[in-house]
């Protein structure tokens, strides 16, 4: 095998098994080559569980900001945890990541390495772009420089060109991120999102997707198991959802899991809302429910008794 | 006997003549040195060869080699091949005049008879002379081997016939075959020196002397030892030889000139001969006497010749050749169900084509003469007689014979049964009745109709100049004549039909008698019974027979195919003929015929290519789209007439070339597949015309591909304008840039509405007065004074503007619907039967047509049928196409810029800002216009407005959870990256579907929940009498309907029946709940309480429902007093027929009491005789014809007062608002 030591804690990230990732063993005197970017995935998934564990993460992350010139990548994933930390002093935070990704706007061609740090610099920035809502500025982090070859980029870009409803601007990057690797699983979550979205065959296929990370041995955490329920959903197989959901109310904190109960809540089942708003407050769903309740009051204010 | 014509030439005088025994081909030789080879089947000149010098009278086909040889006036004999088209080489060695030139059957020999009184046989394969035959001492005429013995017969000038003896030249030729021991090889040695000395190899057999001048011809009978001649001396003679002599039988005299030639018939006892006097003359070979005489006006014959397998004759002469047939090989025949009546060899045979037995009936040897056979054969199946006709007699004669009725086999297979029949004249006779004939007298012009006695009854005039006559259907004649055919009533002797037609030789009518084909010798004119003409089909070369198949397709055969002809008068080639055979019926797949010698013979055939043709032409496309999967058909003809029909769809079926699938694609419209070839082709017409095929349907992303790959820009941007996708249309004008094209830059701009650019691209053009006035009219002020200092101006410099110009800025209008992401209502082409059926079966059929069509077949289904699959990959691989558009297809003229643009290309799509697309949640809102579609878009207000255009809905708070439930249950989050906010998808009702304008959102509600939930729930809490709970329920339903989506019609029917339903119940539960309200409230309110039971059971609710309302009425009118009233409810209770005997017996008591004491207590607002509704709002009767307003949703009822509140019933709805009602199926 392709002597690609990072591999396993890639594929657990990737694999949405989230908290597996944030596991795997890390040793501070790791001096290998491996060592940064392997601490960077171990943190990376802590700040992805929900709710992150920002501290976790710093603690990974400490041996490697204490060095004298930190890695940007370092930097950028302890951006991230800062900004997870608190509301205030966002903003100083993206204007650092910000920074960041400048530095690299001017490099003509990087090393191998270099390249990789940049990705994550921009993957991290992205994710701070998407979620400040500057969706201008995460494109064009996501599209320029090493980004255009970064798999890990490109999905930021395919989910934001989705959520964007750009299905169309979605298939061309999959199709380009394609010509970089094929069976990354990345490129298979790229396309099972757009599958998703497409309906008919496609979504067939993306079915696939997530019955496959159902069947890996890592697999059926709270994220796998709403995807995979998802599928079904979308599928219009609506027992089988249930049953997942159900499956994963059974683990540890899937009651509590927003992505879990957003699931549940797009299933109609009884008092799953209300337990999303109360467990995941930030969760989108739970925040666009809450949304288009005003919405509807705001509508129906319009109407009333005509003369 | 006749001489029929079968070809005829112009040339010189003839002088050799030669047929091909295998091809119809024919060598002649000519006097002036040429030597032609005719194809007289087709009578085409295939060849001429002008090597002999002088005259050529010798020429002889090989029996199997493609070569032929000849012997001229040059001495010279040569021999050619016709294939390579060119004399091979030449025997040499002849003193004088070749006289004639004979292949051997078996051995490498010619024969050759010369001037120098010497008769050669020669080895063409080693090209020596292996014999030179002394002995006659003038000009030999003729030399021939025998047909099988080693036998030589000669004529010459010498007043002698000689038979010659060749058999030692045979074995010593034989002895050459084998490997030869040293004793054969000295003693060939001796033979050989022998040979140079004598002739000991060939020795005269037998002299013949008998003829007074010169012998010019002597040839041997085929089979018989007989040797006939013929001489300067004007006579024939026959001569017979045994072992060791011969002898001269008799001479046939007759002749008036020099008898050129004279040969045996092959097959019958006759003798032809060809003379100087311009006649051929047949004697008959066993009485010597003159048979027939054919006489020309000018032409001398010197050659005639006999087919070596046909019955063919040819015959040379002074201006050219004649190949002519001595009797008719058509046998006379009729069919009549199973059995098969024909003649052969004179005597009446019956075949039966089930068994495909048949035998003798009996003889006609008496009718017309010896040589002749009968013409036609007409039967009768009523009275089992057959008419059989010849035209031996100058007027023709025909005899009626009553068959024997005995199925037995007759003696001698019917040779020894002679006819009885009675004889008449007539040209030609059928029978036109079971129990008349007709007979057509030629010369009389008269039909004469007779009884099976064979006695007149009648004569009647024929109406036009008639040649023939035929049956045309009961009690009618069809009548020939020279250009046309007449249908004749014999009863009414009246014209009924005519139709125009080359002059008919055979009517071929079909079983059901509704069809009739009339043959002439090149057409075939197919017509209904009454002579509407349906087609007319033209061959090249003689129509023989026909015969109709069952499915009324018209079988014929030609001289050497067998054919089909559509009834609309569509023909191909079913088969070729070796020899021409004689259809007598078709069924199925086999061809019953007669061939040449009479014999009933079977053809098997394949009828696919004609049914799928008829099942076309029938538009049966069930049966086409089986041959099209059961058969193999193939080829450019099939292609060719699908696309000649008018069935392009079908065609591309067949084809893999990509040109012509993208063509036939074309053709049919569909688009995907035309898209699929033009990537094959890539050329740029084919994109072309893929662009204005897709433009005509409104396909705009293949218009696009289309135009992308053909580079057409301005198209392109045109198309992105009227799309609304001005994304793309920044990017073209990005390339419009990169391409230096300031007109297109200019263009993209006015598209865009982009002003900056606009000033831009005229400013660097140089136009800056242009450039100032729209930077002033767009407001661009600075602009336009850096403009005008450019150009070295002051304001005061210039003209004012014109008068009317005026200060609007010209843009573009805004996009009210993006287009850029589906395409256009699509013209619906109606989806072809056979892209549906060959889509669904494609799959069943791949085993099946494994062989031929099934990778077509295969492909066909993955593009077309499989909804679920095919288009989605097609689209999404045409967006895709969509963003190679700068990267692939522009190519700009400077590479440099090449460079440039694909360096921009990947990041300026993403680069210069992503707007945000059309979501689904829009698609759905768009998509359908029921109210919970709009909410489970998330479109409240649509959603609402919805209802209040279609229920007047106006106060929606109590719809909010419903509103809110049918919008989570189509949004599904999805986690993603990590960190990120998980992705939200669209659940769909319709995931199968890919097509945008389709989606439609996941059903929240559906009846049938409702029904098992909520309806039956609310019924229990009616049944118990928790009348203010099941009251809420169905209020509730009521509500919910309003959300639901049914999915078929009889849903949606259900759900208004429902909604009248919930309306009764509420009131009904209304006034019950009021009722009891009262009942505690106010007990001394007796009357309203009396008057809300009343009204209670005039709601229309289920039967049991009705019944304990009733029962409830009739004891609180008792209690109250109200005795009269409460016996009407009781009675109706009766009437209702309750299950329950006490309710029963209770309800006769009530009844009972009512009948003693009909009176009421109090006085109540009820009358039960009128009909009424009941308000439900101040719960009053509405008594029909009062005036009263509507709420929308339920129909309920409102007394006019309420116009304009909120409907009671429903909670939602304003009542007399008019709606248009509601909808729950898109």
């Amino acid at each position: 095998m392709e002597a690609d030591s990072l591999y396993h804690v890639k594929q657990l990230f990737y694999q949405a098994c989230i908290t597996e990732a944030s596991s795997q063993p890390h040793s501070p005197s790791d001096s290998s080559a491996d060592a940064l970017p392997r601490a960077l995935y171990i943190a990376r998934a802590n700040l992805a569980l929900s709710p992150p564990s920002i501290s976790a993460a710093q603690a990974v992350l400490k041996p490697f900001l204490a060095e004298s010139a930190p890695s940007p990548a370092a930097k950028a994933v302890a951006a991230l945890a800062t900004y997870l930390t608190s509301e205030s002093g966002r903003a100083g935070v993206v204007d650092e990541v910000r920074d960041l990704v400048l530095e690299y706007e001017t490099e003509e061609e990087g090393s191998e390495e270099r390249k990789i740090e940049e990705g994550v610099v921009r993957v991290m920035a992205g994710t701070l772009f998407i979620l400040e809502g500057e969706k201008e500025e995460a494109v064009a982090t996501l599209t320029e420089g090493s980004a255009k070859t970064d798999l890990e980029c490109l999905a930021l870009l395919v989910q934001l060109l989705l959520s964007l409803d750009r299905r169309d601007l979605a298939q061309s990057t999959y199709q380009s991120a394609k010509k970089i690797g094929n069976d990354s699983t990345l490129i298979q979550a790229m396309e099972a999102w757009i599958g998703l979205k497409t309906g008919a065959r496609p979504l067939h296929q993306s079915y696939y997707y997530f019955e496959e990370l159902y069947q890996l041995p890592s697999g059926r955490t709270g994220p796998v198991l709403a995807g995979h329920a998802a599928a079904h959903l979308l599928l219009t197989h609506v027992e089988e959802a249930k049953a997942d959901i159900q499956e994963a109310l059974q683990r540890d904190g899937g009651d509590k899991d927003g992505d879990v109960l957003a699931v549940g809540t797009s299933l109609g089942l009884e008092g799953y809302a209300s337990k999303l708003s109360a467990a995941a407050p930030s969760h989108p769903f739970a925040l666009d429910l809450a949304a288009k309740s005003s919405l509807f009051d705001e509508a129906a204010g319009k109407f009333g008794i005509a003369a | 006997m006749q001489m029929l014509t079968k070809f005829e030439s112009k040339s010189p005088r003839v002088k050799g003549i030669a047929f091909h025994p295998k091809t119809p081909l024919l060598a002649a030789s000519l006097h002036n040195g040429t030597i032609q080879l005719w194809n007289y089947q087709m009578g085409t000149l295939v060849d001429r060869y002008d090597e002999h010098d002088g005259p050529v009278r010798g020429i002889c086909f090989h029996p199997t080699q493609p070569i032929f040889c000849s012997g001229g006036d040059d001495y010279k004999i040569k021999v050619w091949n016709y294939k390579q088209r060119k004399c091979l080489f030449t025997l040499t060695g002849h003193l004088d005049y070749v006289r004639t030139v004979f292949f051997h059957r078996e051995y490498p020999w010619i024969i050759s008879a010369s001037d120098d009184q010497t008769i050669r046989i020669w080895n063409w394969q080693s090209r020596t002379c292996i014999a030179i035959l002394t002995g006659h001492n003038h000009y030999i005429m003729c030399a021939q081997f025998h047909p099988w013995d080693d036998l030589v017969v000669s004529a010459s000038m010498d007043l002698t016939v000689r038979v010659w003896d060749i058999s030692g030249l045979r074995k010593k030729n034989q002895a050459h075959q084998a490997p030869m021991s040293f004793e054969e090889q000295a003693a060939r040695a001796n033979q050989g020196q022998a040979d140079l000395f004598g002739n000991a190899d060939c020795t005269v057999k037998f002299l013949l002397e008998g003829h007074d001048r010169g012998v010019n011809w002597a040839s041997f009978h085929p089979t018989l030892p007989l040797i006939v001649s013929c001489g300067d001396d004007r006579q024939i003679k026959l001569w017979r030889m045994s072992e060791t002599k011969a002898w001269e039988v008799d001479s046939c005299r007759g002749h008036f000139n020099n008898v050129s030639m004279t040969m045996f018939h092959p097959r019958h006892e006759l003798i032809l001969s060809a003379s100087e006097d311009k006649t051929i003359r047949v004697w008959d070979m066993t009485k010597r006497t003159a048979v027939q005489t054919f006489r020309r006006e000018h032409d001398r014959f010197w050659v005639l010749t006999a087919h070596p397998e046909l019955n063919l004759f040819a015959a040379g002469h002074d201006n050219g050749l004649i190949v002519f047939k001595l009797e008719r090989e058509r046998p006379a025949f009729s069919l009549s169900g199973n059995q098969l009546f024909y003649v052969k060899d004179k005597v009446i045979r019956m075949a039966d084509l089930t068994t495909g037995t048949n035998q003798g009936i009996c003889s006609v040897r008496k009718l017309g003469s010896q040589w002749v056979q009968p013409r036609t054969l007409s039967y009768n199946p009523a009275e089992r007689a057959v008419l059989v006709t010849t035209q031996a007699t100058e007027n023709g004669q025909y005899e009626l014979v009553t068959l024997p009725k005995t199925e037995g086999p007759a003696a001698g297979d019917g040779k020894d049964v002679p006819s009885e029949g009675k004889k008449g004249t007539g040209a030609s006779a059928i029978f036109v009745a079971r129990n008349r004939l007709a007979a057509l007298d030629k010369t009389a012009q008269s039909i004469e109709i007779r009884d099976l006695s064979n006695n007149l009854t009648k004569s009647v005039k024929c109406p036009v100049q008639t040649t023939d006559i035929f049956y045309g259907g009961t009690a009618s004649l069809l009548l020939a004549t020279a250009n046309s055919v007449v249908l004749f009533d014999i009863q009414q002797q009246k014209t009924l039909a005519e139709v125009t037609t080359p002059a008919v030789k055979y009517v071929v009518w079909s079983a059901d008698g509704n069809m009739v084909a009339l043959l002439s010798k090149h057409t075939i004119t197919i017509a209904n019974k009454s002579l509407g003409q349906s087609a007319l089909i033209h061959e090249t070369i003689r129509i023989k027979s026909a015969a109709w198949d069952d499915s009324g397709i018209l079988i014929y055969t030609t001289l050497n195919h067998i054919k089909y002809a559509l009834p609309q008068g569509d023909n191909g080639i079913i088969k070729t003929l070796e020899q021409p055979v004689y259809l007598t019926r078709v069924k199925g797949q086999i061809v019953h015929c007669l061939d040449r010698t009479g014999t009933p013979r079977t053809i098997t055939i394949d009828p696919t290519e004609y049914r799928f043709k008829l099942a076309l032409a029938r538009k049966n496309y069930d049966e086409v789209l089986q041959i099209i999967r059961n058969s193999n058909l193939v080829g450019q003809s099939i292609i060719a007439y699908l696309q000649k029909k008018g069935y392009p769809e079908i065609a591309l079926h067949f084809v893999q070339d990509q040109q012509t699938r993208f063509d036939l694609a074309i053709e049919c419209g569909n688009l995907q597949v035309a898209l699929e070839m033009a990537r094959a082709v890539d050329r740029e017409d084919v994109w072309n015309r893929l662009g204005a095929a897709a433009l005509k349907q409104g396909n705009h992303s293949i218009v696009e591909t289309a135009y992308q790959k053909a580079k057409n820009f301005d198209k392109l941007s045109f198309l992105y304008l009227t799309t609304g996708n001005t994304q793309r249309l920044g990017m073209m004008q990005s390339i419009a840039v990169k391409r230096g094209d300031n007109m297109s830059r200019f263009q993209n701009s006015l598209y865009l509405g982009d002003v900056p650019s606009r000033v831009a691209v005229l400013r660097e053009t140089g136009q800056y007065p242009l450039a100032y006035y729209t930077a002033k009219t767009n407001g661009l002020e600075d602009l336009a004074l850096d403009i005008l200092e450019e150009a070295g101006m002051t304001e005061d410099d210039l003209p004012p503007p014109p008068q009317n110009s005026g200060h609007r800025a010209l843009a573009p209008p805004p996009i009210v619907f993006s287009q850029a992401e589906s395409n256009w209502p699509i013209k619906d082409l109606g989806v072809s039967f056979f892209d549906r059926a060959l889509a669904n079966g494609g799959m069943d059929a791949e085993s099946s047509t494994a062989n031929g069509t099934g990778e077509q077949l295969d492909a066909w289904a993955v593009n077309g049928g499989d909804v679920d699959g095919g288009d989605a990959g097609e689209e999404d691989v045409a967006e895709d196409e969509g963003w190679d558009l700068d990267a692939e297809v522009i190519a700009p003229p400077e590479e440099e810029e090449v460079d440039d643009v694909l360096a921009q290309g990947e990041s300026s799509d993403l680069s210069e800002g992503v707007s945000q697309g059309v979501s689904e949640n829009e698609m759905w809102a768009r998509n359908s216009p029921l109210a919970a579609d709009h909410a489970a878009a998330g479109a409240f207000e649509s959603a609402m407005q919805l209802l209040n255009r279609q229920v007047a809905a106006v106060q929606f708070a109590p719809l909010k959870p419903l509103f809110l439930q049918a919008y989570q249950l189509a949004h599904v989050h999805v986690p993603a990256n990590a960190s990120l906010p998980s992705l939200e998808f669209n659940v769909r009702r319709n995931p199968e579907v890919t097509e945008l304008r389709e989606v439609l959102p996941a059903i929240a509600f559906n009846l049938d929940d409702i029904k098992t939930g909520e309806v039956a729930e609310a019924n229990r809490f009616f049944a118990r009498a928790k009348f203010a709970e099941s009251l809420a329920l169905f209020r509730g339903i009521l509500q919910k309907l309003l959300m639901v989506v049914a999915t078929k019609q009889s849903d949606a029917d259900e759900i208004k029946e429902l909604v009248i339903t919930c309306r009764e119940y509420i009131v009904g539960l209304t006034l019950e709940v009021e009722r009891r309200r009262l009942v505690t409230e106010q007990p001394e309110n007796i009357s309203r309480n009396l008057e809300l039971a009343a009204y209670f059971t005039h709601c229309k609710l289920g039967a049991t429902h009705v019944q304990l309302a009733l029962r409830s009425a009739m004891s609180v009118f008792s209690k109250a007093g109200n005795h009269a009233t409460a016996a009407v409810f009781a009675r109706r209770l009766i009437d209702a027929n309750p299950g329950d005997a006490k309710v029963i017996t209770q309800a006769r008591a009530v009844l009972a009491q009512g009948d003693r004491n009909p009176r009421d207590a109090h006085e109540i607002t009820y009358d039960h005789f009128t009909a009424f509704d009941i308000c439900p709002a101040s719960l009053t009767p509405i008594y029909q014809g009062s005036p009263a307003v509507v709420a929308a949703y339920t129909g309920a009822k409102y007394l006019p007062e309420y116009k304009n509140t909120v409907c009671v019933v429903d909670g939602i709805t304003q009542v007399g608002l008019p709606a248009s009602g509601m909808r729950s199926i898109v």
